[in-house]
C-alpha cells in the first residue's frame, strides 16, 4: 500500500489523464482528431502559464491569490498603450507594470511579514478597483489587427498559445532546478530557517518569486487580450482557483519546497479535457467552475487521506 | 600530542560569565581548545554546557570574560561571525534542507556555476561534494535526497558541510543520541580522520564511555561552574563522575517512605510498544509512590509517558488501572481516570498564555464548575476553587485576571501541576518539573510532590537531574535506546549508579 | 537603563492603542464624513448604516472565532450568496420561518463541511475554503440558473426591513442578540474556554483534555451558522436573493472587520467588540465614499489598503506591547 502511494504521488494525474482520455474518445468521435487535441491543449495552456509562476509561489512556501487581477491589469494597459507606442513597447511596458505588482507584493510579504494570503488577496482588490479606475469601468476594444496574431496565430500549425507555454516550460524547468536561483527557492520551502543560516538571501529570493508570478500573469493576460482584441478590465474571473488546482493537481507540495512544472502541465491538459467533455453534454460556464472546485476539493481529499494513512503505518512501525 | 605552549591552542576562553534573571548560567569559566583535539564537555543537565556552546556559536553575549581564536581577540555578535571564524556547530536538530541533496546542502549559496555563471554545474558540485565526503572516507552518494537520510547520515552530511567551509573547530553536541551502534563506530572513524586533519572538536555526550574513548582532555562543568579539566589518559571514568555529581545539596522534602507491606497496584502496564522509541516496556507503579525514569536522550521515557497520557499514538500494549483493563484513546481518556500530565515544555504545549492564572488553572474542570446544564460558568464557585487550590499549593499572583505570562516559571509550573490536581487525579505524570525554575520554586515543587504522595497520589517523576531522582523516588526505571536496562529501589539507588546505568553501562545489581 | 523607559512608553502606547484606538478611528472617520456630507449627518441614515453592516458584524462574530483558533474562511462570501438562494427558493412549499430555519440549517451544514476538511483531512483552511468559494458560488448559480429569487414572504422581509417601534431596524436589533449571545459563548460558558485554549495553545489545549479538532469543527459550524443569519437579514433587505451579486468581496470585508477589530491572524483571543467596531467602521466607510460620490473603484482600491493597513496594524500593536516581532 505505501509503495502504491509513492507511485501514485508521482503519476497519479498521468492515470486520470489516461483514463479521461479513454472517456472521450468513447464519447465523442471528433476528440481523436488532431484538431481536437490542439484545441484542447491549447485551452489548458492559460492555466499552466500562470501555473508556473505558482510552482514557484507554492514551492518557496508562500501564495498568490492575485493573479487573475493582474491578467486584468494587462489587458487594460495593453488596450490603452498598443495604439500609442505600438506593439511590442506596450506588451513590454505591460508586462513590467505587472511585475511590479509582484514586486509590491513581495515586498510587503517580506518586509512587513505580512501573510501572503492577505496580502496578495488585498492586492487582488486594489489592482482590480486600479484597473477599473484606469479603464474607466469600460471594456477597451483594441484595433491594430497585427495583434491578434499572438494569441490566435499558428507556427508550424501548431497554436502560438502552445509555443509561447512551451517555451516558458523550459525556462523556468531550467530556471527551478538548474540554476543556484531556483534550488535556493526550494530550499527557502523546505526549510526557511536553515535557508538563512546557511546564508541565502531570503528576502531577495522571496520578491523575485512574486515577481515572477505576476510575470506569468501577464504573459497569460497578453494571450487572453490578442485572443479577444479588446481590454477587459475584470479580464478572468475565477482564473486564480484554477491555477492553484492545476498547481496542486499537478504534485507541488503545498508545505513547500518541491515544485512539480511538468505535472502542472498536464494537470492543465486534464481540466482542459474536463471542459471539453461538459462541453460536450453541453452544460453552463457554471458547471465548469464547479468542476474545477471539485477537482481540487477531491485532489486535497485523496492528498489528506493518504497523509493519514502514512502516519498510521509509521506508528505501526512500517517503514515509509 | 606536542607540548603544550601558546602556539598550538586555537580556542582559548578566560573568565566567561552568562547572567539570566535570576540565575546565574556560567561563572567565570575557562576554557580551551588545541589544534587537532578532541575535547570533551562533560555535565549534567543544566551545569551550563549548551551556554558555553550558545557563546561559541554567536547565539548568546558573554556578560564577562574573553575569547581569542587563533590567537586573535574575537566577539561574536551573531551567527553568522562565528561561521566567518570557521566555527561550525552540529546541534542535535539539523540545519540542513531536507528538499534539496547532499552534494546542494554542502554548497548552499556557493554553487559552482557554468554557461556564464548562470547553471549549476552540477558534475563539479557532485565532484566536489564526493571529495569533501571521500576525505572523510564517508560512503553516501552526493546526489541523495536529504530527506531521504536516516539520521546518522544527515549527521555525517552536517559534518561534510562544516568541513566545506574549512572549518577548524566543530562542536557536536551529543552526536552518538540518536545513532545505532554500528553509526557510532563510523562517527568515530570520521572523527579520527578529523583529528588527522587538524581540526579540533569540542565533543559533548552523556555517555562518559564515548568521551574516553575519542578526546584528549576532558573539562567537567558543574553548575555553571568549571570543576576542572582532566587529561583522558591521566583520569578514570570514576573520577569523572565523581566531579559531576559534586556535593547534593540538601534542599529535599525526602519525607517517608511507603512500607513494603501495603503496595497495591494502581497503575500497570503492559508490552508497551511505540515502534521507534520504546519497546516491550512493563512496569507498575504502587499506590502513593513516587517511581522515577531515568535515562538520557533517545531513551524514549518521555514518548511513553505522553503515550500513556493518551497525548501520542502507540503502537501496542495494555494499560490496567486499579486491575482494570483501559483504553486511553485521548487525553479527556485519561483525565476521566484520574490521570494528570505535566508537560516538559511548560511554554510550547503548557500554559495558555493568553489567558488569566484562573483560567489557566480551572480549564481542565471548567465544565464541572457551570450551572444551567453546564452552559454558563459559576463564576464564584471557580474562584472558590481557584482560591483553595492556590492556598493549596502557595501560587503567587497579583490579580486572578493576570494573564500567566507575568508569573514566574516556579510560579507558572504550580498553576500547570494544579489544573491536575483539582482534577481528582490518581496519578500524576511529571516530566521534567524542575527545569528552568529557580532554586525556592524547585524546593518547593518536590515538597509538594512528596506531599501528594503521602496523601496517596502515585506520582511518575521523570527527570534528567539525578539528585532529584535519588532523593525524591522510591524506585527508578532506567531506559536506555528505548529499553528498560535497570531498576533500582531506595537501597541501591546513587547517582553514580544512575549515571552508569543511563548511559548504558552494565552493572551487577544486588 | 533608558531601554525600559523606551519599552514602558512603547507599552503605554500599545495598551492605549488597543483599548481606545479603534473607536478613535470610528469617530475622526465618522466626523470628517459628517463634516463633508451633509447626507451623511442624518439620523435616517445612520439607523440604516448601523443596520446595514449587520450583514459585515453578524458574519464577522463567527470569523472571529475561527480567526481565533488559527484559522480563516475565505469562502463566506459563497456560502452566503448559496444559503440565500437555497433558503429562499423554499419558501413557497414551507413558508418563511421554517424556510429561515432551513437556511440556518443549510449554513451550518456548509461550515460543518468546512470544518471537517480542515480538521479531519489536515488540509489548510485557506485552500479547503478557496475550493468551498467556488462550489459554493458554482452551486447558486446552477440551482439557480442565475435567475435571482424573489421573495414577497413577509415574515423572511421583516429581517431584513421590519422596524420595531417604527424606529430601530430589526438587523441592528438582530444583531444585537447575536453579539450577546456570542458574549455568553466566549466569556461564560466552558465551551467559550476551550475556543480561547485551543486558540492560544492548541497543544496545551489537547494536553488538558481538550479535543482540539472537535473545538475546530465548531466554530466553523457556527461561521456557517452566523453566515446563514446574514444571509437572511441580506436577502430580506434587497427583497431577494442574486446567486451572481450577493456575497461580493464579503469574506473580504469580514475578515478586515476582524483583523483591523484586533483579532491576530494567527489565532489566539480575540476580541468581539473590536470586531463589532471595526464592522461599523467598514460599512460606513463604504457608505461615506458612496455619499461622497467616490468613484467605486476607488472603493475597492480603499478596502484593498485598510486590509494591509490592518494586518500591519495589529502587528505594530503586539511589537510595542513587547509580545512579538515586528
Amino acid at each position: 500500500m505505501v509503495k502504491f502511494l509513492k507511485l501514485y504521488e508521482k503519476i497519479g494525474i498521468f492515470i486520470l489523464i489516461v483514463f479521461a482520455g479513454i472517456f472521450l474518445a468513447i464519447a465523442s468521435p471528433n476528440f481523436l482528431k488532431t484538431d481536437t487535441i490542439l484545441n484542447i491543449i491549447t485551452q489548458g495552456t492559460y492555466g499552466v502559464i500562470v501555473g508556473f509562476g505558482m510552482v514557484l509561489a507554492i514551492t518557496s512556501g508562500g501564495f498568490d491569490l492575485s493573479v487573475d487581477a493582474v491578467v486584468g491589469l494587462t489587458s487594460v494597459f495593453l488596450s490603452l498603450l498598443i495604439p500609442n507606442i505600438g506593439i511590442p513597447s506596450a506588451i513590454i511596458l505591460s508586462i513590467l507594470i505587472s511585475c511590479f505588482v509582484g514586486f509590491l507584493n513581495g515586498l510587503i510579504i517580506t518586509k512587513f511579514g505580512v501573510n501572503p494570503l492577505i496580502t496578495t488577496l488585498s492586492m487582488a482588490t486594489i489592482i482590480r478597483g486600479a484597473s477599473l479606475l484606469i479603464a474607466k469601468g469600460r471594456q477597451i476594444p483594441i484595433s491594430v489587427e497585427k495583434f491578434t496574431v499572438i494569441g490566435t496565430g499558428k507556427l508550424m500549425g501548431v497554436p502560438n498559445p502552445i509555443w509561447i507555454m512551451l517555451v516558458l516550460f523550459i525556462l523556468f524547468f531550467l530556471l527551478l532546478n538548474q540554476t543556484p536561483y531556483g534550488r535556493h527557492i526550494c530550499a527557502i520551502g523546505s526549510n526557511e530557517s536553515a535557508a538563512r543560516v546557511s546564508g541565502l538571501n531570503v528576502t531577495f529570493v522571496k520578491i523575485m518569486v512574486y515577481v515572477l508570478v505576476s510575470f506569468t500573469a501577464s504573459i497569460n493576460g497578453v494571450i487572453r487580450t490578442s485572443q479577444a482584441m479588446i481590454g477587459i478590465p475584470s479580464m478572468a474571473p475565477g482564473f486564480t482557483l484554477l491555477v492553484i488546482t492545476i498547481t496542486i493537481l499537478g504534485g507541488t507540495s503545498l508545505s513547500g519546497g518541491k515544485g512539480n512544472l511538468i505535472g502542472a502541465v498536464f494537470a492543465g491538459i486534464f481540466i482542459s479535457m474536463i471542459y471539453y467533455g461538459l462541453n460536450l453534454i453541453g452544460v453552463q460556464y457554471f458547471y465548469q467552475l464547479l468542476s474545477v472546485g471539485l477537482v481540487l476539493l477531491f485532489a486535497l481529499f485523496v492528498d489528506g487521506l493518504r497523509k493519514r494513512y502514512l502516519e498510521a503505518a509509521k506508528i505501526k512501525g512500517i517503514k515509509v | 600530542m606536542t607540548e603544550i605552549s601558546e602556539g598550538n591552542v586555537l580556542l582559548k576562553m578566560t573568565g566567561i560569565t552568562k547572567i539570566f534573571p535570576g540565575v546565574t548560567a556560567l561563572k567565570n569559566v575557562d576554557f580551551e581548545v588545541k589544534y587537532g583535539e578532541v575535547h570533551a564537555l562533560v555535565g549534567e543537565n543544566g551545569a551550563g554546557k549548551s551556554t558555553l556552546i550558545k557563546i561559541l556559536s554567536g547565539l548568546y553575549r558573554p556578560d564577562g570574560g574573553e575569547m581569542l581564536f587563533e590567537g586573535k581577540k574575537v566577539f561574536f555578535s551573531d551567527t553568522r561571525q562565528a561561521q566567518l571564524c570557521k566555527i561550525a556547530v552540529i546541534y542535535q536538530e539539523f540545519n540542513l534542507i531536507p528538499d534539496l541533496s547532499v552534494a546542494e546542502n554542502i554548497f548552499v549559496g556557493r554553487e559552482p556555476k557554468t554557461l556564464g555563471r548562470l547553471f549549476i554545474n552540477w558534475r563539479k558540485l557532485n565532484a566536489e561534494a564526493r571529495k569533501i565526503l571521500d576525505r572523510l572516507d564517508i560512503n553516501l552518494n552526493p546526489r541523495k535526497f536529504v530527506s531521504d537520510l536516516s539520521v546518522a547520515e544527515r549527521q555525517m552530511a552536517e559534518i561534510a558541510k562544516a568541513l566545506s567551509l574549512d572549518a577548524r573547530l566543530i562542536i557536536m553536541d551529543e552526536p552518538t543520541a540518536t545513532l545505532t551502534e554500528k553509526e557510532v563506530v563510523k562517527l568515530f572513524e570520521i572523527i579520527n580522520e578529523l583529528k588527522k586533519q587538524q581540526v579540533s572538536i569540542i565533543y559533548i555526550s552523556h555517555r562518559l564511555e564515548e568521551a574516553f574513548k575519542l578526546s584528549e582532555r576532558i573539562t567537567v562543568l558543574r553548575d555553571g561552574e568549571k570543576i576542572g579539566t582532566k587529561n583522558t589518559s591521566q583520569t578514570n571514568q570514576d573520577e569523572i563522575v565523581s566531579m559531576m555529581v559534586g556535593k547534593v545539596v540538601k534542599d529535599y522534602f525526602a519525607g517517608e517512605k511507603i512500607s513494603e507491606g501495603k503496595k497495591e497496584a494502581l497503575l500497570e502496564v503492559k508490552n508497551y510498544t511505540i515502534a521507534n522509541h520504546v519497546y516491550d516496556i512493563n512496569f507498575k507503579l504502587y499506590k502513593g509512590e513516587i517511581l522515577g525514569f531515568a535515562g538520557v536522550l533517545g531513551s524514549g521515557i518521555h514518548h511513553m509517558l505522553r503515550s500513556i497520557y493518551g497525548a501520542a499514538p502507540r503502537t501496542k500494549g495494555e494499560i490496567f488501572f486499579n486491575d482494570k483493563k483501559v483504553l486511553i484513546k485521548n487525553t479527556n481518556d485519561a483525565i476521566k481516570l484520574g490521570i494528570g500530565f505535566v508537560t516538559e515544555d511548560r511554554k510550547g504545549e503548557g500554559i495558555l498564555y493568553d489567558m488569566s492564572v484562573m483560567q489557566n488553572l480551572t480549564i481542565v474542570v471548567i465544565k464541572a464548575l457551570t450551572f444551567l446544564k453546564g452552559m454558563f460558568v459559576k463564576s464564584a464557585k471557580e474562584k472558590k476553587v481557584f482560591a483553595q487550590a492556590s492556598k493549596d499549593l502557595d501560587i503567587k499572583f497579583a490579580d486572578l485576571n493576570q494573564r500567566i505570562i507575568f508569573l514566574s516559571g516556579g510560579n507558572q509550573q504550580k498553576v500547570i501541576i494544579g489544573r491536575t490536581l483539582i482534577s481528582n487525579c490518581k496519578v500524576l505524570i511529571l516530566l521534567e518539573p524542575t527545569r528552568g525554575i529557580d532554586v525556592g520554586a524547585k524546593a518547593e515543587i518536590h515538597r509538594i510532590m512528596r506531599e501528594l504522595a503521602n496523601k496517596g497520589i502515585s506520582i511518575i517523576l521523570s527527570s534528567s537531574e539525578l539528585a532529584e531522582l535519588v532523593n525524591l523516588t522510591d524506585r527508578c526505571l532506567v531506559l536506555y535506546k528505548g529499553k528498560m536496562v535497570a531498576e533500582f529501589n531506595r537501597q541501591n539507588m546513587d547517582e553514580e549508579a544512575l549515571v552508569a546505568a543511563q548511559i548504558g553501562q552494565k552493572i551487577n545489581q544486588t | 537603563m533608558e531601554d525600559y523607559r523606551l519599552r514602558k512608553t512603547k507599552q503605554k502606547f500599545g495598551a492605549f492603542w488597543g483599548n481606545f484606538g479603534l473607536p478613535l478611528i470610528f469617530i475622526i472617520m465618522f466626523a470628517i464624513f459628517a463634516i463633508s456630507t451633509p447626507s451623511f449627518r442624518s439620523t435616517y441614515n445612520f439607523l440604516n448604516n448601523l443596520s446595514f453592516s449587520s450583514y459585515v458584524g453578524i458574519a464577522a462574530i463567527g470569523m472571529t472565532f475561527v480567526i481565533m483558533t488559527g484559522n480563516f474562511d475565505i469562502s463566506i462570501g459563497s456560502m452566503l450568496s448559496l444559503v440565500a438562494v437555497l433558503g429562499s427558493s423554499f419558501i413557497p412549499k414551507i413558508g418563511g420561518a421554517v424556510g429561515i430555519i432551513s437556511a440556518l440549517l443549510i449554513a451550518c451544514i456548509l461550515g460543518f463541511l468546512n470544518g471537517i476538511f480542515v480538521t479531519k483531512l489536515r488540509i489548510p483552511a485557506f485552500i479547503t475554503t478557496l475550493g468551498m468559494l467556488f462550489v459554493f458560488r458554482a452551486l447558486a448559480f446552477i440551482y439557480t440558473n442565475n435567475v435571482p429569487v424573489y421573495i414577497s414572504d413577509r415574515f423572511w422581509l421583516y429581517f431584513g426591513n421590519g422596524k420595531l417601534f417604527d424606529v430601530i431596524p430589526f438587523p441592528i436589533l438582530l444583531m444585537g442578540v447575536c453579539y450577546g449571545a456570542a458574549y455568553l459563548l466566549l466569556r461564560r460558558s466552558p465551551v467559550g474556554r476551550y475556543i480561547i485554549a485551543v486558540g492560544t495553545n492548541p497543544r496545551a489545549a489537547a494536553l488538558s483534555g481538550i479535543n482540539v479538532d472537535n473545538i475546530k469543527i465548531l466554530v466553523f459550524t457556527l461561521l456557517g451558522l452566523f453566515v446563514g443569519i446574514s444571509a437572511v437579514t441580506n436577502s430580506a433587505n434587497l427583497g431577494s436573493a442574486n446567486p451572481g451579486l450577493m456575497g461580493q468581496d464579503f469574506e473580504f470585508q469580514v475578515i478586515t472587520a476582524v483583523v483591523l477589530g484586533g483579532t491576530a491572524l494567527s489565532g489566539g483571543n480575540g476580541s468581539l467588540g473590536g470586531s463589532f467596531i471595526a464592522a461599523l467602521i467598514v460599512t460606513f466607510l463604504n457608505n461615506g465614499m458612496g455619499l461622497m460620490q467616490v468613484n467605486s473603484y476607488w472603493q475597492m482600491v480603499a478596502t484593498g489598503l485598510v486590509m494591509i493597513f490592518a494586518v500591519s496594524l495589529n502587528k505594530l500593536k503586539f511589537f510595542l506591547l513587547g509580545q512579538g516581532e515586528f
